[in-house]
């Protein structure tokens, strides 16, 4: 089991449903426990915005970092249906 | 302890007192009122989604005052991320609301006083700014929803504040004492206010030597002694007794305004930030118009993004969604009102700092924002309108719809798609008449100012000389340049 923090951007125009994308992420990756990201103890940190503008602010966390902005993972565009698998790739390698 | 939530809000206002009037009844409990709850429930949102994970990225922020993590509501800009985060916090609070959630008003307020008290104490060597600081951080540490009372109901639009025959239609300072000043007239069109736990009052135009006694900024718990609210109709405002007519019973539409009376109300000095300095009330409207104007970019798209779902939502009803001249109709909406979200973030990503750091929007094009606005949401609406049909205009009341002999009928005949219940389709007709037509429409006209104020301020600031050599030097013409 390992512990990932999540913060939303806000969604005020969003490209995608990165709140269904969650859900997903959280089907697939059963052994994973995902909090807000403002808890304290966790392994990984999770940042999902619904456009590419990618507005979320950036906690100050150290640890490695997934960075969903509309139809992106760290800056590599990616089709819609192949959101989940990206994600899913990027947190297990992390 | 900052940050309450939805709940905590609505128990808050159940320990004011306010002395509220609508429909020539005093309403004792505001929170439950069918007249006042929806309005309640919207700027409640305010306070809700500062809790919820996938929103308060937008709805929170740290204070520059105290380092604590605050409404953003009660923020001043820090930088211009901050002015554009404004802007998408509105249009995201306004999807889910559908309508205004009012607390924007003091929001602006605060900014324009944080920033002018500043300016007027370095050249005035007053203590306006400090003594606003301290109310600003009781603001953010009890997470209170500020009313911006800036308009006055004016009388004769030709004369000036000092000349009308009767002195009260501007707000004004009726006696200074030693412990704090008197002030008497009224505040118009205040939205929010009856359920906000403060009003900050401020001029509503710039002022002359002669009329020192109506440059009065200050704060006044809504529930104080003098004050008085009466609640305006809304178009429509009879469906607040029913559910479905109301189209969006939950959140209802606008802000609900009301005329604030201020019948000698004392003012402690500690809660005074301008008391007779003529020469900055100007430059306070100018900061708060600009500061409001830049909102509506934010909350007005929000609420179209609702209207033009709903617009797709009763095409599909109907079964024409397939149509290309449907399509190309909702295009034409989507079309315009991104093009009122993006002057929004561009007044924003052009934003200053003023001397006081607080962070301030490009004002020639926050007006331009709130021009377009006064055109582009009535012709979203009456796209929304072209697209839904007559219906909307012509349907039955909710109670015809559930009446044991005529429901059947209007079950009947009021359908469109077979497998589309006829209620649904009932529904998402009167939300698009309750969101498009009457008092929604009036705000997006006038709230924030009326078009000819946008225009003076749009001409002012926009260097026509500039232009006009930028033409001769390109004619050849050398003479005037």
């Amino acid at each position: 089991m390992f512990t990932v923090g999540v913060k939303f951007c806000g969604n005020c125009n969003p490209q995608v449903n990165t709140v269904a994308l969650l859900q997903k992420i959280k089907e697939i990756l059963p052994e994973a426990k995902f909090v807000s990201w403002e808890k304290e103890a966790k392994d990984a940190l999770l940042i999902l915005n619904g456009c590419p503008v990618g507005c979320a602010l950036r906690p100050d966390f150290k640890g490695p970092t997934v960075v969903v902005a509309g139809h992106s993972v760290d800056r590599k565009s990616v089709k819609t249906d192949d959101l989940l698998f990206y994600v899913n790739e990027k947190i297990k390698k992390k | 302890m900052a940050l309450k939530n939805g709940e905590a809000y609505k128990e808050s206002l159940r320990s004011l007192n306010l002395k509220i009037y609508a429909l020539g009844e005093r309403i004792s409990n505001l929170v439950d009122h069918p007249l006042t709850k929806p309005h309640v429930n919207s700027a409640a949102m305010t306070y809700e989604l500062a809790h919820e994970i996938t929103t308060e990225d937008l709805m929170t922020v740290t204070s520059h005052l105290t380092n604590q993590k605050i409404n953003r509501f009660t923020h001043i800009h820090q930088n211009t991320q901050d002015l554009v985060k404004k802007v998408k916090m509105l249009r995201m609070l306004a999807q889910r609301t559908g309508s205004c959630f009012q607390r924007c008003v003091g929001f602006d307020a605060l900014n324009a006083v944080y920033s002018v008290t500043y300016e007027m104490d370095q050249e005035l060597n007053t203590e306006y700014h400090q003594r606003f600081c301290q109310y600003l951080r009781y603001i953010q540490e009890n997470d209170l929803m500020v009313a911006g009372s800036m308009t006055d109901p004016k009388g004769n639009r030709g004369l000036r504040p000092h000349q009308q025959d009767d002195p009260d239609l501007y707000t004004r300072i009726v006696e200074k004492k030693k412990d704090g000043i008197v002030i008497r007239g009224a505040k118009a069109h205040q939205t929010g206010i009856v359920n906000s736990h403060e009003m900050l009052v401020m001029p509503t135009v710039a002022l002359t030597e002669e009329d020192k006694a109506y440059a009065v900024a200050c704060a006044v718990p809504t529930d104080a002694q003098g004050v008085l609210h009466i609640f305006g109709r809304q178009s429509n405002d009879g469906r607040k007794f029913g559910t479905i007519d109301q189209g969006n019973a939950e959140y209802g539409v606008v802000g609900g305004e009301a005329l604030t009376v201020l019948e000698n109300v004392f003012v402690p000095w500690e809660r005074v930030f301008m008391c007779e300095e003529y020469r900055y009330a100007g430059l306070l409207v100018e900061r708060f118009a600009s500061y409001h104007r830049q909102n509506y970019g934010g909350c007005k798209t929000g609420v179209a993004d609702v209207i033009i779902g709903a617009a797709a939502v009763i095409s599909e009803y109907n079964g024409v969604s397939n149509a290309s001249h449907i399509r190309d109709k909702l295009v034409e909406m989507i079309h315009l009102n991104e093009t009122l979200y993006c002057c929004s973030i561009a007044c924003s990503g052009e934003g200053y700092p003023t001397p006081s750091g607080c962070y301030f929007v490009n004002p020639l094009l926050a007006n331009v924002v709130k021009q377009n606005v006064t055109r582009f949401i009535y012709e979203i609406c009456r796209i929304s309108h072209d697209i839904a049909g007559g219906f909307i205009a012509t349907l039955p009341s909710e109670k015809d719809l559930l009446h044991p002999e005529t429901g059947k009928y209007v079950e009947k005949y009021f359908r469109g798609v077979s497998s589309i219940k006829t209620e649904d389709r009932f529904r998402i007709a009167r939300l698009i008449e309750n969101m498009t037509g009457g008092t929604a429409l009036a705000e997006s006209m006038h709230g924030a100012g009326s078009p000819q104020a946008q225009r003076i301020m749009i001409l002012r600031q926009a260097n026509l000389e500039h232009k006009k050599n930028l033409a001769k030097a390109l004619a050849g013409i050398t003479a005037g340049c």
